[in-house]
Formats: C-alpha cells, sequence, structure tokens
C-alpha cells in the first residue's frame, strides 16, 4: 500500500509541480486556465493510447521509441518554456497590450497547453500502466494497493495545488520574477536528462564517468534530493553531457529573460 | 556491442548481480517475464525504461569506469534490486 501510495504520489507531483509554476507564472493571462486544462485532456488522451499500445505491442517498447519519445517531450518543453519565459517577458506590465495580442492570437497559450500535454504524457503513459497492474494483481492486497495509489495521487495532486497557491498568495510582489526564474530553472533540469535518453537508445555517448559524486551531501534518493531534482535539476552524479545541455538551456534562456528586463 | 541479458520473474530479477567490463558500452537487454508491468530505473546508469508485462527492453550502458552501478525495478522496489560490477 505504501509503496503503490508512494509512486503515484511522486509520479503525479512531477506532472502537478509544472502545471502550477506554469499556471502561476502566467495568472495574468486571460483565458489561461482553459488552454491549461485543454493540455491536460489532451495529455491524459494521448497517455491511454501510449499505454494501450506499449502494453499491446511489445516489440514497441524493445526499440528506442520511449527513449525518443521522452528525449523528444522534454526538447519540445524547453523550447514552449522558453517561448512563454521571453514572451511574458516582453509584454507584463502592460496589461492593455497583452490582451490586444492575446485577442490578435500572438500569445504562448498554445505553448502552454502543450508544456502541460506534455508534462502529463511523460508520466500519464507510466500512471496508467502502472494501475492497470495494480487492477490485473490476482494477490489479496490489490484493495489496499489501490487505496495507497488514491491516497498518493490526492496527495501529488494537494501539493502540486498547495504550491499554486502559495506562489500567488506569498510571493504576490515578486510573483513574476520568481515563477519566471523557477520555469527557466524547471526547462533546465528537463534538458539536462535529454542526453540520457539519447545515450540510453544509443545515439549519444556520454563522456566517461560523472563530473563530481555529492551523494554523501545529498542523495538523489532522498526525498528533498527528488524534489530539488524536480524542480532544478539536481543530479548527485551529473554527466558531463548533462551539465552542458543544463547549462545551455539555463544561458539562453536565462539570458533572454534578463537582457529583455534591462530594456 | 556486448550483449548482457537480466530477467525478471517474481518481482526478482536474475541474475541481480551482472558484471561488465569497464570502458565498453554494452547493450542491456531486460526481459520481464512477470504477468505485471515493470520500470527498469537506476540512478547512477542514469536510465529507466518501462518494461511491459511479457515483454522485453534494450537499453545501451556505459563506457563506465570500474566501480558498482545500483539498479532496481521502480514499481517493485522492495524485491527487484540489482548490481551491476564493471571491472
Amino acid at each position: 500500500m505504501l509503496q503503490s501510495a508512494i509512486i503515484l504520489f511522486r509520479e503525479m507531483l512531477e506532472i502537478t509541480l509544472i502545471v502550477s509554476i506554469v499556471a502561476a507564472a502566467t495568472s495574468t493571462l486571460p483565458k489561461r486556465g482553459r488552454y491549461i486544462l485543454f493540455g491536460i485532456t489532451i495529455g491524459i488522451f494521448i497517455s491511454l493510447i501510449l499505454a494501450f499500445f506499449t502494453s499491446r505491442i511489445t516489440s514497441l517498447a524493445e526499440g528506442p521509441a520511449q527513449e525518443f519519445l521522452n528525449a523528444g517531450m522534454m526538447a519540445i518543453t524547453v523550447v514552449m518554456i522558453g517561448y512563454t519565459v521571453i514572451w511574458m517577458k516582453n509584454h507584463i506590465g502592460n496589461l492593455r497590450s497583452t490582451s490586444i495580442a492575446v485577442k490578435e492570437g500572438k500569445s504562448p497559450l498554445i505553448a502552454i497547453t502543450t508544456i502541460i500535454a506534455a508534462a502529463v504524457l511523460r508520466e500519464g503513459a507510466e500512471i496508467i500502466l502502472f494501475c492497470h497492474s495494480l487492477m490485473a494483481g490476482s494477490e489479496n492486497s490489490t484493495a489496499t494497493l489501490i487505496i495507497g495509489g488514491i491516497v498518493g495521487s490526492v496527495a501529488g495532486i494537494s501539493a502540486g495545488i498547495l504550491l499554486y497557491f502559495g506562489l500567488i498568495n506569498f510571493f504576490r510582489k515578486s510573483i513574476f520574477t520568481i515563477t519566471n526564474c523557477l520555469l527557466i530553472l524547471l526547462a533546465s533540469s528537463l534538458a539536462a536528462q535529454i542526453p540520457n535518453f539519447l545515450a540510453s537508445a544509443g545515439v549519444l555517448t556520454e563522456f566517461s564517468g560523472p563530473l563530481w559524486n555529492s551523494s554523501w551531501l545529498l542523495s538523489e534518493r532522498s526525498s528533498l534530493g527528488k524534489i530539488l531534482h524536480m524542480m532544478v535539476g539536481y543530479t548527485d552524479q551529473p554527466s558531463a553531457m548533462q551539465l552542458i545541455f543544463y547549462l545551455a538551456t539555463l544561458f539562453i534562456i536565462g539570458g533572454s529573460f534578463i537582457a529583455k528586463s534591462k530594456r | 556491442m556486448p550483449e548482457y541479458s537480466i530477467t525478471i520473474k517474481d518481482h526478482y530479477f536474475e541474475p541481480a548481480r551482472l558484471e561488465i567490463p569497464a570502458g565498453k558500452k554494452i547493450r542491456l537487454l531486460v526481459k520481464n517475464l512477470d504477468n505485471s508491468v515493470e520500470e527498469f530505473e537506476s540512478f547512477e546508469l542514469k536510465r529507466e525504461k518501462i518494461v511491459p508485462a511479457g515483454g522485453q527492453i534494450k537499453v545501451i550502458i556505459g563506457p563506465l569506469q570500474p566501480g558498482k552501478y545500483k539498479f532496481f525495478g521502480e514499481f517493485h522496489e522492495a524485491t527487484a534490486q540489482g548490481i551491476i560490477e564493471v571491472k
């Protein structure tokens, strides 16, 4: 029961963290709620299809499709976050120009839908497959495992909602800067995972060995380590490739964000 | 590329300890004989991949430095534990 609660809590948290930060960062954007819900719906729908194919067509799971899908989703998310951050920076502080741009269709609303759909999709198929295996289990503990899963899901979703209200209530004055910094770090942490998937598929070779090992200080397996991994990309044994992807994203999106704000 | 194979049965890895050469890329085959889905995961190896019930996956690993690299099945972590020793 505890195991299924922990797994679903973690998977749900990975989705809700992204949804909450995006929702808080774009809170001044009209109609953004609709686009977030649209993203969640698309994400769930594609997850169901993906879970079905992964379980039925075993040859699909055997090849590098999983890795390419994950790397692709992450790359798209990084680009869309970059676009959203820079767009928000250019239009914020001028609500009139924001609503005009939105009316003209020049807004990051589609980018928001894409970020959310990709977040749901990355964890969604995994959640569905896990839940399916729980329900298919013939063990007597099935009911408790399902209860555990529900408790974990509710806790994960609640944590995301708490983060959202925490962000918009406690940082009211600096909400824009804080949420955009969180988005930039989120994009960098996703980018840092791309080389792992490419290496797993065999299309990229990692330089031998990790750059450092800080697992003695903070293990990636600890609760704090996992949360920092999700939010800012903490890795206790990063490869050189990961650091390159991380810093490149941080400098490109972060740099554009700072450059624009000086204007 | 040298190929190594691991099977999952009753939520245990077999073999639970695998020896591979240092500084070489290898292909790891993970076969799931159980009727429940598993996720092959390793923090040290930086790999995670879903292994469908009755299915198998391929994962490219390395080149690695000598040492011990733990892996586990995320959906049955209590029993599904293993280690890759790079020599």
